[in-house]
C-alpha cells in the first residue's frame, strides 16, 4: 500500500521550499569548506606561486631566512672577533647593492614543474627601489622575468623576457607585462606577508638571530668571519603549516669591510597535505655581493610595454580595506544598497534580481555570451564584491560584524562593518564608507545606537 | 590544471551551484545533519571533478555529485546507528499518518541513493526539482521518451524495493 504513495510523497518533497536555516547551513558549510581548502592548498599553491611570481619566490626565500630570526644579544663580540652589531651598522650606511641569488629544491615526483631552481641578479637602491632579473629553471626550459619594485613611485612591474616551451607549459603562452600601482595597503600587506627581498631587510633579520661563530675562513680570496644559526624555532608566515623544520644558516662577513660576502641557507621541512606528509629540502645562496655600487636613476626607469604583450594584474586577488570599500560601493551601484549579507551566493543572486541601471547594464553585457565566457565576465565584473567577501571572511574575520541589513549609505555615522585589530581597537567602516579605529567602548556605544 | 587556477574555478563553481546543491541535497536528505554531511561530500566532489564542471554537461555532473554525496551521507548514517532519523522535513504532516509518511519519505530518499545513475538523476529532476521532461532530456542528453522511461523505471524500482521493506 505504501508503494502506491511513493509518487505523492515524492511530489510533496519536491514542492516545498528549502527552509531559511538550511540555506544558512549550506552557506556556512560551503564557506568553511573553502577556508579548509585554502589552508590545505596553501602549500600546493606556494610552489606554483614560486613558479609564477618572483615576489613570492623571494617571499619564500625571505621567509626561510627570517625563519631563523630569534632573539640574540647583538652587542657581544663573537669568537671571530667581529661584532655583528658593527656589521649591521655598516650595512645601514650602504646606499645600493648588487647581488646574486640561487635557489634550488628537491623535485616532487607528483609535479612536473617541481624540479626547479632559481637564479637572480638584483640591484637594490635605498633611493630608487629594486630591480631584478629572474630566471626560473624548469625541466621544460627557463622562465625569465624582469622585475621593478619602485616604492617611491608606488609601482610594481614584472615583464616576461622568456617563456619555457609552449607545448609543455600550455597555460603561459603569451608574454605578459604586469604593472601595479601600489596602494599604501599593498605595501603594508606585502611587508606583513614577509615579501621583503632586499638584502638590507634580510640581513637585518639574520643579524638579530641567535648564532654561533664559525671562526675565520677564506672565500674567493677574501678573509671572512662566519656565523651560523640552526635554531628551528621560528614563526614563518609563508610556511606556517610546515612541520619538523630544520634549518642551517651560515653568513660570511668580510673582516675588513664588515660587509657580508655570502649567505647559505639549507632548510628541510615536512609539508602536510591532508593525510599526506612530504619532506622538502631547499637551499638558498646569496652571493657575489657588490656593496655600495653607484647607481643611475635611469636604471630604475620602467620600460614601456613591448608590442604584443598582454597586460596583466599581478595582485589579482588582494583583499584589503580599500578593496572592501570598493566592493561596498559596487554593491550600492548594482544592488541599490549595501548587501544585507556578505556571502557570494547572496551577492550573485542579488545582482541577478536587481534592476538598478548598473545591474541592467551588466546583465545586458552578459547576454549572448556562451556560459563559460559569461561566468568569466561576471567574475571579472563583480571582482570588487568578490574581494569584499574575501576580505570579510579573511583579513577582517576577527570579531567581525556587518550591518548591511539596516545601515544605508545615508547613515554616515552608523557602523556598517567592523573587525578587531587589537585588544584595544576595532576598525570600523561607517555607512558613508569612511573608516576609523575606535575603542571597544566606543564601538559598544555605536552598536547600541544601531538598536535604537 | 594548475592549483591556483583550480581554486579560482572551484570558487566560481561553488558560487554558481550552491543554490542547486542546497535544494537537491535538502530534498534528498530532509534532515539537517544528513544535509550538512552530504553538502560536505558534494563540495569535495566538486573539488575532485572540477575538470568536468566547465563544459556543457556541468549541470548533470552536479546532479551526479549530489546523488553520490547523498549516498555517502546515508551510508554513514545507517552505518553509524542503524536507524533512520525521524527529524524529517519537506512535506505537510497530518496527525494520524505523520510517522508513516515521515518514515516512508526517508525510506524513499534512502532508496533513491541506490538507484542506477540515470534513474536517480531523472527522478530527482522530475519530482524533487519539478522539471519537465524536455528539460530532463536536455540535461541527460537523451530523448524525452528516454527521460520518461528513466523516471518510470525509477518509480518501479522504488515501488518494488519499498514493497519488500514496508
Amino acid at each position: 500500500m505504501n508503494s502506491e504513495r511513493i509518487e505523492e510523497i515524492l511530489k510533496n518533497i519536491g514542492s516545498h521550499d528549502v527552509p531559511a536555516d538550511v540555506h544558512k547551513i549550506a552557506e556556512e558549510v560551503s564557506t568553511d569548506f573553502s577556508k579548509i581548502l585554502m589552508q590545505t592548498r596553501r602549500q600546493h599553491i606556494l610552489w606554483e606561486y614560486i613558479m609564477r611570481s618572483p615576489i613570492v619566490k623571494l617571499a619564500v626565500a625571505a621567509a626561510v631566512i627570517i625563519a631563523c630570526a630569534i632573539c640574540l644579544s647583538l652587542w657581544r663580540t663573537t669568537g671571530s672577533g667581529i661584532a655583528l652589531a658593527d656589521v649591521l651598522a655598516r650595512i645601514e650606511k650602504v646606499k645600493a647593492v648588487r647581488y646574486k641569488l640561487t635557489y634550488g629544491g628537491d623535485p616532487d615526483p607528483n609535479k612536473p614543474y617541481s624540479n626547479f631552481g632559481l637564479r637572480s641578479t638584483s640591484l637594490v637602491s635605498r633611493e630608487y627601489g629594486e630591480k631584478d632579473y629572474w630566471e626560473t629553471l624548469l625541466p621544460i626550459g627557463s622562465l625569465i622575468q624582469e622585475r621593478y619594485v619602485l616604492p617611491q613611485k608606488k609601482i610594481f612591474i614584472l615583464i616576461d623576457i622568456n617563456l619555457p616551451s609552449k607545448d609543455r607549459y600550455p597555460d603561459r603562452t603569451e608574454f605578459r607585462y604586469y604593472r601595479k600601482e601600489l596602494l599604501d595597503t599593498d605595501v603594508e600587506q606585502i611587508q606583513k606577508e614577509n615579501i621583503a627581498s632586499d638584502p638590507f631587510t634580510l640581513l637585518k633579520g639574520i643579524l638579530k638571530t641567535k648564532y654561533e661563530s664559525l671562526g675565520r675562513s677564506t672565500i674567493d680570496g677574501i678573509e671572512v668571519a662566519g656565523f651560523r644559526n640552526t635554531d628551528p624555532n621560528l614563526s614563518v608566515a609563508t610556511l606556517k603549516n610546515a612541520e619538523n623544520l630544520q634549518t642551517d644558516n651560515k653568513i660570511w662577513v668580510d673582516v675588513k669591510t664588515l660587509l657580508p660576502v655570502r649567505y647559505d641557507c639549507l632548510t628541510s621541512l615536512d609539508v602536510v597535505e591532508g593525510r599526506e606528509r612530504r619532506n622538502l629540502t631547499f637551499q638558498l645562496v646569496m652571493h657575489d655581493f657588490q656593496w655600495d655600487v653607484s647607481v643611475d636613476a635611469a636604471e630604475f626607469e620602467p620600460p614601456p610595454i613591448p608590442d604584443g604583450y598582454k597586460i596583466a594584474d599581478v595582485f589579482p586577488d588582494l583583499a584589503n580595506e580599500e578593496t572592501a570599500i570598493q566592493g561596498l560601493k559596487q554593491s550600492v551601484e548594482l544592488l541599490g544598497n549595501y548587501p544585507e549579507r556578505i556571502a557570494l551566493s547572496y551577492l550573485w543572486s542579488g545582482v541577478e534580481k536587481s534592476e538598478t541601471p548598473a545591474a541592467l547594464r551588466l546583465k545586458e553585457e552578459l547576454k549572448g555570451l556562451i556560459e563559460f565566457d559569461r561566468d568569466q565576465k561576471k567574475m571579472d565584473a563583480l571582482k570588487p564584491m568578490r574581494l569584499l567577501n574575501k576580505f570579510y571572511r579573511g583579513p577582517a574575520s576577527n570579531h567581525a560584524a556587518y550591518y548591511g541589513k539596516t545601515v544605508t549609505p545615508k547613515d554616515a555615522d552608523k557602523v556598517l562593518m567592523r573587525w578587531k585589530v587589537s585588544d584595544s581597537e576595532y576598525r570600523v567602516i561607517f555607512g558613508d564608507l569612511h573608516a576609523e579605529n575606535v575603542t571597544p567602548e566606543k564601538l559598544a556605544e555605536l552598536e547600541a545606537a544601531l538598536l535604537k | 590544471m594548475k592549483l591556483y587556477r583550480q581554486a579560482e574555478i572551484f570558487e566560481q563553481v561553488r558560487a554558481k551551484y550552491v543554490g542547486l546543491l542546497t535544494s537537491v541535497l535538502w530534498k534528498l536528505t530532509g534532515d539537517r545533519e544528513l544535509f550538512t554531511e552530504a553538502m560536505q561530500y558534494a563540495l569535495l566532489g566538486i573539488w575532485q571533478h572540477l575538470g568536468k564542471l566547465n563544459g556543457k554537461k556541468a549541470h548533470v555532473y552536479i546532479y551526479r555529485i549530489a546523488l553520490s554525496a547523498n549516498s555517502k551521507a546515508w551510508r554513514n548514517r545507517v552505518g553509524r546507528d542503524g536507524e533512520l532519523s525521524r527529524n524529517c522535513a519537506g512535506f505537510e504532516k497530518s496527525p494520524d499518518d505523520e510517522l508513516d509518511r515521515n518514515e516512508l519519505a526517508m525510506l524513499i530518499r534512502r532508496e533513491i541513493c541506490r538507484l542506477p545513475d540515470k534513474q536517480a538523476k531523472a527522478i530527482v529532476m522530475r519530482y524533487l526539482e519539478q522539471q519537465d521532461y524536455q528539460a530532463i532530456a536536455g540535461k541527460l542528453s537523451c530523448t524525452e521518451a528516454s527521460a520518461r522511461s528513466h523516471v518510470s523505471k525509477a518509480l518501479a524500482t522504488l515501488k518494488s524495493r519499498l514493497a519488500t521493506l514496508t
